[in-house]
This record gives C-alpha cells, structure tokens and sequence, in this order.
C-alpha cells in the first residue's frame, strides 16, 4: 500500500492524459484540413505518436506541474512525499535533495508526527476538502494548506497538498486591527480631551484659589471673607491629588488601549467603569445622537480586563452611531443583572443556568437586513460605503466576547434600529479596594539616595520622603549617585531612581550598583513602561518598578517592604 | 445673591463652588441641565454658571430654555470641548444667550471678577 499505488493512479493519470492527447491530435489534424495552424498547450509537434506521445505527455503534465505558482505535493495516505512541483522544491528543498519519500509534517513543521491541525486528518473525517493554516517552521511564512484526496476505484490512495503563501494577507490583517484601533482612539480623543480639560481645570483651579486664599496678604475678592482655614487648605490639596489620580488613570487607560497585547483580566465591578465610558462617548458622539444611560450604581462584579470591555462598548456604540440614517437618533446604553433559567436558555443554548451581567445598546438606526446578521462578525465584513469603517468593529467585539467567556445577542428590525446585548458571567465574590487614606503611611528612619535629573522632582521627592521620617541624599545623574556610594560617608539603605537621565539611565545606574552591592534594595521609576521590558528588570536585579506618575502610599509601601524583606533575609 | 451652578464633573462643581464662594456669594449646584432647571423652578438664581457637555440636558439647551422663562438671567457658559474641538460650543452658547464663556481650565479670579461684574454692573 502507500506509494505504488501512487504511483499506479499517477500512471493512470499519465494514460488518461495520452488518450485525451491522442483525441486532441485528432482533432487538430482534422482541423488542420480546414484551418491552416492550430497549435496545442501540450505540444509543438503534430507527428508524435506511440511511446514518443506518452513521453511527450509526461513532458506536458511536469511541466503544468511545474508551472503551478503555489506549492503542491503529491501524498500518499502516509502523508508521504510522492511527486513535488518545482515551487515545492524550491520551499521545502534543502542542498537540492529530494523531497520525494519524505513526510510532509517534516518538511512544514518540523515534526515527526502529523500536525495537530493536519487538513489530511480533517479531510479523512469529513471526507471534504479540507484547508488548514500551517506556519513554517524556518520561514516564519504562514501558508494556507489545502489538501483534496486521490480516489481510485472508490478508495483514497492519497493527497494533493497544496499550499498558499498567506503571510502578507495575514500582516495586513494585523495592521488592520491596529488601524482600527487607532480608529477608535481617534473617535475617542475628543471625549478624552473634554475629560481631560475637567481635570486640569480642577487641578490649575484649586492651585489657584490657594495661592490667592494664602495668608501672605489678604487677596479676597470679597474683602470682608474670613482667612482660609486649615481645613479649606486640605480641601484643596485633596481635590488636587483626587484630579491628579484622574488623570493617571486616564492616561493608563490610552496607554493599554493602544498596546496590542491585551492585559489580564480581574475582578471588577462593571458599573463605574461603563458609566466612566458613556461619559467619554457622550462628548464623542455627534451632537445630532443622544445617548441614554440606565446604569444602576451597582450590578455586581465581572472578571474582566477593563480596557477591553470600554473597546467593546465605544466599538458597539460607534457601530451603532454609523448605523443611523443622517446620523440623528438614540444610542441607550443599559446595564444590569440578569437570571439565566431552563426558559432562557431556550433563547441562549450558549448561556449557563446562573447569574450574568448584560450589557445592552440600543438603537434607532436602519437595523441589520435577516440575511446579514449571522455575518457581521465576521472579519472585514461590512456593509458600510468604502472610507465609513473597515468592517473589523464587530469581529474585534466578538473576540473581546469570546476572551471574557461571554456570550452576544443581536435582535434587529430593519427600519427602526437594533440591539446588541452581551453576557457576562457574574463573579459573585465580591473584592473592596482599601479606601486610600492620607493617614498612617508606613514611615521609616533609615536613609535613601534619590536619583532624578528634574531639580523639581528632586526637591518634591526629597520633601515626601523626608515627611515619611527617611534620611535623603538626593543626586541629578547617575554619575552624582556613583560618587554618593564611592564617597561612603554615609550608609544608603535604598535607591530610588528615575529610568530616563541624559548619560546614564536608571537601568545603566542600577546595573553598576547592584555588581557592588547586591543586596541593596533598588526602586526604578519610570514614565515609559513600555520600554523596559520584566526580563530586564529581572536580570539587572531591580527590587521593584513603580510607574509615574508615582503614588506616594505607593513608593512609601515599596520602601518598607524592600527593607522589611532584605531584614528578614539577613536574619 | 444666588448663583446656580450646573456641571455633571463633581470635582469641576466643587471647585466653582469655591471660587464663588471665595467672591463672596451663595450658591446650589444640579448635575445636569434638567436638574439645573428644576432648581431654578424652585429657588430662581441671579446667575447660572452651565457646562455643555451633559447628561440628560446639555448645555445650549438649558440656555435656551432659561432665557425663555427667565430673560434677565445673568448666564456663564464654560465647556471642556468634545468631539469638534475645545471651543466649538461656546460661540453656540453666547449666541443662544449666554454673556460670557469660559474655556476649560481657566482662570479662577477672572472668573470670579466676570461673576462680580456680571451682577453688580449688569
């Protein structure tokens, strides 16, 4: 079995060819009577025949063969390499040895077994023509494999294997996610700036009516007000601090959502962070759309990654603002608990008996035609004009879904608009951030050397920490830090250090410090977390990174545990 | 004098509720337009400071209808901008009414200076 009979069905191919050569012949020299010249694909002479014929047509069939642009490989049911076009030998060849009597798999992957997703297998279970995309091993390519069986006499005596370089579509498909990303960035950048001008009003606002309220000279508009009290000027720091942590928070939710790895999931409680959303959406939609809410303050919690639920919901809501006719209508965005029972799992077989949490838009656009819904999350599929969205919303919604085991609805009416709605599992326990009080920080007495070239940071830091009870020596390059541990005059506990200094960064500094002292805590912060990479920090022997804006409960934390842990370690 | 404050950003409310405070007036606050006119139902303002950007009823809809049941109504537009730009609701709010507009952030003593001026010069 195997390749013989391979063999004996490409033979029977060769005669099936020699026959209809000879037919053609045949009718080329009848034809000949009639018209002058007829010339034939297969060949060039008109008084071949017999033995000449047959290896005139072998000559022919190689070369079609060979001038097949794809690779194709001839298997037999071993998955066994029988016959290879030239673009074959050219791919999987190497020193010009043959492929031929060798095992696919090999030749792709590497392997010395079949694929797991080997299109032969698909094919022999469901007896169609299968395709699987296979990456090769050496070339980094990504080829799609078809693979058609040979049949003789009712049984499959092997494949026709080919494969199609799919590796420039693939790219393409990739920068077309991260273009649609950068879409929903763009869309978003208006209601982040409106945020973010709320924020900065806050913070520029409350600095100002201190600086005016300060006792030096009574600067009142209204002259007979009372001095500002102690309290009113704690009033203002807080507010200060709580539009500082606004603005960190934003600026972390534009970083993860234009990275391309998506973060990890954690338990959250979906409502404020949708509410935060529709805020965002409400200042980015057109004017002409109004957006209803009905988002209660609490529906419970969901394991999620917050960046890509909000990428979900702007997706969803701008689908749905391109769906109204002359972009007027009503987006609503709603929120709650819901109960999944036998009955309602009648109308979602995917959903589990239990609680979920759904999220729905609503809205009044010319809804999906019937013959169209099971499509739309497809990718690229889109029934938009060229230039109004790439097709890829939906498909990215639906992968979003499908990562936070969760199910999606879509109920639609041409003519007056549709409804997306999706099931999140519920997570019924329940985890509470400790409330960020301003008292009872951890303190300590020991003493840290602060390393920034920004004079300002320098003394900010140098106040906080000293607040705390620390001892500071404060240097402004890596260079200064050196000589503060070369002079020796004074034993430094820890080093806290920026990562982005002229002549010598962060990482560079830490590596020096830690080759003399490997014990010495070491704390690395930095605005750019991007660019330094876990393995890095692992391998210079960095204690902790604290990402800036830093928190100071944060570094404060940092500080006492590194030097809690480096106690107990030299016990 | 009373003024009403209406801005759905609780910390943006606080805020201007001090720098009024801090010019010398009384003030209530609403999280949104409707609200906002509910208030003024109730208790009229001399002055109402309005963001634009809000839930339930922006901003240039509260002027237009505050203008329409209270002509004399000393009003301040301030926006944070949106989809458009910063500044392309408040040329909207001044011609619908409003006597002065703010961009945020902006400056709290000229703020409180406009608020002075606005009702005690007319």
């Amino acid at each position: 079995m195997g390749i013989w009979q391979v063999m004996t069905a490409l033979l029977g191919l060769y005669t099936l060819i020699t026959v209809l050569y000879f037919l053609r012949r045949l009718q080329l020299t009848r034809n000949t009577e009639m018209e002058p010249v007829q010339h034939s694909v297969f060949s060039q002479d008109a008084d071949l025949v017999g033995t000449e014929g047959l290896q005139q047509a072998l000559t022919d069939w190689q070369q079609t063969f060979d001038a097949i642009i794809d690779p194709v490989l001839v298997l037999d049911t071993d998955l066994v390499i029988v016959k290879g076009n030239k673009a074959a030998k050219l791919l999987l060849g190497h020193n010009g040895e043959s492929l031929e009597g060798k095992h696919c798999y090999n030749l792709f992957s590497g392997k010395d077994s079949p694929c797991s997703i080997c299109p032969v297998k698909a094919q022999a279970r469901n007896n169609v023509i299968s395709q699987q995309d296979i990456r090769h091993q050496y070339l980094g390519k990504v080829f799609n494999v078809s693979c058609a069986p040979i049949h003789q006499q009712g049984r499959v005596v092997g494949y026709i294997h080919s494969a199609k370089d799919i590796s420039h579509q693939r790219q393409l498909e990739k920068q077309l996610i991260q273009a649609h990303k950068m879409d929903a960035i763009a869309t978003l950048a208006g209601g982040i700036a409106h945020d973010f001008n709320n924020i900065l009003g806050a913070i520029l606002g409350n600095a100002d009516l201190l600086l005016y309220r300060m006792p030096d000279g009574n600067r009142n508009i209204a002259s007979e007000l009372p001095p500002i009290t102690f309290e009113e000027i704690t009033e203002h720091l807080l507010s200060i601090k709580r539009a500082g942590n606004r603005a960190k928070e934003l600026v972390t939710q534009i970083l993860a959502f234009s990275r391309q790895t998506s973060n990890r999931r954690k338990l959250i409680d979906i409502a404020p962070l949708i509410k935060e959303c529709c805020k965002l959406l409400r200042a980015s939609l057109p004017s002409t759309i109004e957006l209803k809410s009905s988002i209660p303050s609490q529906t419970g919690n969901i394991l999620a990654d917050p960046t890509q639920i909000q990428q979900m919901l702007m997706n969803l809501c701008n689908n749905s603002a391109q769906a109204m006719d002359n972009g007027m209508g009503t987006i609503e965005v709603s929120l709650r608990q819901t109960d999944i029972g036998e009955a309602e799992l009648k109308r979602y077989p995917d959903l589990h008996i239990g609680k979920y949490i759904t999220l729905a838009v609503r809205d009044t656009g010319k809804g999906i035609p019937e013959d169209v819904v099971s499509r739309i999350f497809d990718p690229f599929f889109t029934t938009k004009e060229v230039g109004y969205g790439s097709g890829m919303g939906l498909a990215v919604i639906h992968g979003i879904v499908v990562a936070h085991d969760a199910s999606i609805d879509v109920q639609s009416n041409q003519g007056t608009g549709s409804v997306f709605t999706v099931f999140f599992p519920m997570v019924m326990d329940e985890e509470r951030q400790a409330e960020d009080v301003l008292t009872s920080l951890p303190t300590g007495r020991e003493t840290i050397l602060f390393v920034d070239d920004e004079e300002e940071i320098v003394v900010m830091r140098t106040r906080m920490l000293e607040y705390l009870g620390y001892k500071v020596i404060a240097a402004h390059s890596g260079d200064e830090a050196i000589s503060c541990f070369e002079r020796g005059e004074e034993e430094i506990n820890v080093l806290i250090t920026d990562q982005t200094m002229p002549r010598m960064t962060g990482l560079q500094l830490a590596e020096k410090v830690r080759k003399r002292l490997p014990y010495l805590p070491i704390i690395l912060c930095s605005g750019y977390s991007d660019a330094i990479s876990p393995e890095e920090i692992e391998r210079i022997g960095i204690d902790r990174f604290i990402a800036k804006p830093v928190d100071m409960r944060q570094l404060a934390t940092a500080i006492r545990e590194l030097l809690k842990s480096r106690k107990t370690e030299s016990l | 004098m009373r003024i009403l404050v209406i801005d759905d950003d609780e910390q943006m409310r606080t805020l201007l509720r001090q720098v009024i405070e801090w010019a010398g007036y009384e003030v209530f606050e609403a999280e949104d337009g409707r609200e906002g006119m509910v208030k003024q139902r109730q208790q009229p303002a001399d002055l109402v400071i309005t963001d634009l950007i809000m839930p339930e009823q922006e901003g240039l809809e509260t002027i237009t209808g505050l203008k329409k049941e209270y002509p004399d109504i000393k009003i301040i537009a301030i926006s944070g901008g949106g989809r458009i730009g910063p500044d392309a609701y408040l040329p909207a709010a001044k011609e619908l009414g409003a006597d002065r507009v703010f961009s945020k952030p902006f400056d709290v003593k000229e703020l409180a200076q406009t608020v002075k001026e606005l009702l005690e010069n007319g």
